[in-house]
């Protein structure tokens, strides 16, 4: 089977090489770039099967380089997660809205980037004949608010509260509300079945 | 009576030509107004007219032959009287006759009244009589009294009327002076002008507030209009235009520049009236000095804009720090893992590298918290001076070579001394604290090929010394931000920083009572100029 290809863009010397080091021991194909500009012009001429990309960067930050990629539909859906501080907030929901498949918070553990990788080329792999632009709007057939639509998109990809707080830049009182709805309205009690009714949504879609 | 015949006729004619006169004067005295008595020289009387009888309220009948004093002079004035009466008849020296005087009469009961009295004297048939002509005159003494009593109640009332008013005016003098001085210490002046004829008013206080030298009529217009600041005089024009046809009550803050060229801020607030029993309306307008207030107020702006400066800072700090942090706690985290999971797969040489990584993050950690420390010492002034003797050659080497292990690569720093002494006294600890940064910011922002220099020199008292580097420098936008906790030249790049070490430099030197100097051209390098006053070196010592 061929190695699977992973783009790390990442400033930080030692912090790109300790990356690399990882994904190499477990078994991918690494290829870095020093920054965003590099990252881009590495991500179109290698076409990696995924990416991660650091937030903060010179030349080109994390934004940039995923702006740059969405644009360009020879690499538009490969999977690309940011690396990012839990401090960074705005940031994230940002670089979220702006399409990123999902975010880590530094420091990374070895098995988030492992396993980071391996649900997202799973259901790359389950997605890519649709060829479909994923999107909460997705989910308004099933009689949600735009808002909960956005909550139960994050949902199904995994998010935790805490994650969802973040995403919509919402308190945490206010997602537990929104979910209560999302519950009662698909006529479910947790947050397994809501997101098994939203993935099968959004694969028929 | 006795008479002869021939006596008789002409006696008879005479009796009765003399009775004929006496009829005669009988009727004058019955017809008199005035009281008439006639007495003899003893005092009694002969005549008492009807307008006697009617004042004094006697019969002639009665009176006749009795001594007129007791019936007619009041008991007081008796003495009086006869005393006067005796002079008269002994010495014939008069004080009353043929004078009109004014005695007190009394009446038959007991009474007195004011008296008019003309006293005549006569010889009647050799014989002295005295006829006294008398005039109650109790009504015109009264009218008199009256006249008197009015007169005396109109001076009175006039005198009455003359204190009021000249109280009053002390009064209106004394608040207009008591509001003027009020007006001064609270310096506020007041304006009336008549919106028809343009007319102004002005109290003393608004000459000083546009000082103006204090005088009966206020400056032109326009001359007062050339007091106020450039651009508030718009405003000012517009503000007095907009009562030619409102009655609203306005405020206007505007500022006024003083011949002294110094400025205060003053409230002018107006309102027009219609003026009191006159046609036509009247702008009264109060002045008052502000600046006080608005001092204040800038004040209290500025403070506001510190503290949220402050607020802005300790977050810009807290993120700062945090991501200072995480960079080496990642690299700690992961190449512990990397040795941990894949230990067994690395070479040594490999596990040596991450080991050292480790140990340079660690290394790295530490002296971002020494930083934060110590600026958090010289914050509130914990740091003592603690001068002590540098071999400074020595010294400077020694740091240099620690500088440059602490960054991991071979580089090079030369170290040149024009020191009159090889010793100087300084606090050790603030000096390594500026060129342990200095150095290392040469050496960070310029790459390997490019030398570094450290130059000590002395001057006087003073201590000079410049680290210099051919590095990517500072824009010099910047320079003048690089004393602020976080601000790094925007050309940095990937290179890592803190944002403190300059500030650390800056404080150090400050504490040492020196002045820091830099020099920068971007993409030439950059030169910092420390000079620091030194410690008597007579008093050095190797403490």
């Amino acid at each position: 089977m061929k190695k699977l290809r992973v783009l790390i863009i990442e400033d930080e010397p030692r912090m790109r090489t300790n990356l690399a080091t990882i994904l190499s021991m477990e078994g991918y194909d690494v290829i870095t770039a020093r920054d965003g500009r590099e990252g881009v012009t590495f991500a179109q001429q290698q076409r990696p099967d995924f990416i991660f990309c650091d937030m903060a960067m010179p030349k080109l930050d994390g934004h940039g380089v995923l702006m740059e990629l969405r644009a360009d539909p020879s690499i538009a859906r490969t999977p690309f997660v940011f690396l990012t501080a839990r401090g960074d907030r705005p940031d994230i929901r940002t670089g979220m809205n702006l399409g990123a498949d999902d975010y880590l918070v530094k420091p990374v553990d070895v098995s988030e980037l492992v396993g980071a990788i391996q649900s997202r080329l799973q259901r790359h792999e389950e997605l890519t004949p649709k060829a479909k632009e994923l999107t909460p709007e997705l989910l308004l057939p099933l009689g949600l608010t735009d808002r909960e639509a956005e909550v139960l998109f994050w949902l199904a990809q995994g998010k935790a509260n805490s994650d969802l707080c973040i995403l919509l830049n919402v308190q945490l009182t206010t997602v537990k509300k929104h979910l209560e709805k999302i519950f009662q309205k698909l006529g479910v009690e947790n947050r397994t079945a809501a997101a098994a009714i939203a993935l099968e949504r959004i694969n028929s879609a | 009576m006795t008479s002869s015949p021939g006596e008789t006729d002409r006696a008879s004619s005479d009796r009765l030509a003399l009775s004929e006169s006496h009829a005669r004067l009988n009727g004058m005295l019955r017809a008199a107004l005035d009281c008439i008595v006639t007495v003899d020289a003893e005092g009694r009387v002969i005549e008492f007219n009807p307008a006697a009888e009617k004042t004094f309220g006697y019969v002639e009948r009665e009176v006749v032959g009795r001594d007129m004093a007791e019936l007619v002079i009041p008991p007081a004035f008796r003495a009086m009287h006869h005393a006067g009466m005796q002079r008269y008849l002994a010495s014939g020296e008069a004080r009353i006759l043929g004078r009109r005087i004014e005695i007190t009469a009394m009446r038959s009961d007991g009474s007195e009244f004011p008296c008019e009295l003309t006293l005549t004297h006569l010889q009647i048939a050799g014989r002295p009589v005295f006829t006294a002509f008398l005039r109650d005159i109790t009504d015109r003494k009264q009218a008199e009294e009256a006249v008197l009593r009015s007169n005396e109640r109109l001076e009175q009332q006039v005198a009455a009327r003359t204190e009021e008013l000249r109280s009053s005016m002390a009064a209106l003098e004394q608040t207009r002076a008591r509001l003027e001085e009020a007006q001064a210490i609270a310096r506020i002046g007041d304006i009336e002008i008549d919106l028809a004829t343009n007319r102004r008013t002005w109290s003393d206080q608004v000459f000083r507030l546009y000082s103006f030298p204090v005088a009966p009529e206020p400056p032109p217009l326009e001359e007062v209009i050339a007091r106020v600041h450039p651009s508030d005089q718009p405003a000012f024009r517009q503000f007095l235009e907009s009562f030619q046809h409102s009655d609203a009550e306005s405020l206007l803050e505007f500022r006024v520049i003083h011949t002294d060229g110094s400025s205060c801020w003053l409230l002018m607030t107006a309102r027009a009236r219609l003026k009191v029993g006159e046609s036509g309306r009247v702008l009264r307008v109060t002045l008052q000095d502000i600046t006080k207030r608005k001092t204040l107020e800038r004040e209290l702006l500025v403070t506001i804009d510190k503290e949220q400066e402050l607020g802005r800072l300790k977050t810009n700090f807290l993120q700062m720090i945090t991501h200072e942090y995480r960079t080496p706690l990642g690299i700690i985290t992961s190449s512990a893992q990397i040795l941990e999971r894949y230990f067994e797969r690395l070479d040594p040489a490999q596990r040596l590298d991450h080991l050292q990584g480790i140990r340079t993050s660690a290394h790295q950690l530490a002296n971002l918290l020494e930083e934060v420390l110590f600026l958090g010492k010289t914050d509130s002034g914990q740091v003592v001076l603690h001068p002590v003797a540098i071999e400074l050659e020595p010294w400077l080497k020694t740091l240099s070579a620690e500088v440059i292990g602490s960054l991991g690569a071979e580089r090079v720093v030369a170290v040149t001394l024009a020191t009159s002494s090889p010793r100087v006294l300084l606090d050790e600890r603030l000096l390594r604290h500026v060129m342990n940064n200095l150095i290392s910011n040469a050496l960070k922002y310029s790459t390997l090929d490019q030398p570094v220099s450290v130059e000590a020199r002395s001057e006087g008292n003073w201590i000079e010394l410049s680290v210099r580097d051919q590095g990517i420098g500072i824009p010099a936008v910047d320079i003048k931000q690089l004393f602020q906790m976080f601000q790094r030249a925007s050309n940095v790049g990937t290179i890592s920083g803190s944002g403190l070490g300059l500030v650390i430099v800056k404080r150090c030197v400050d504490l040492q009572g020196g002045t820091i100097e830099i020099k920068s051209a971007p993409g030439k390098g950059t030169e910092v100029s420390v000079r620091l006053p030194l410690g008597s070196s007579a008093t050095a010592t190797n403490s």
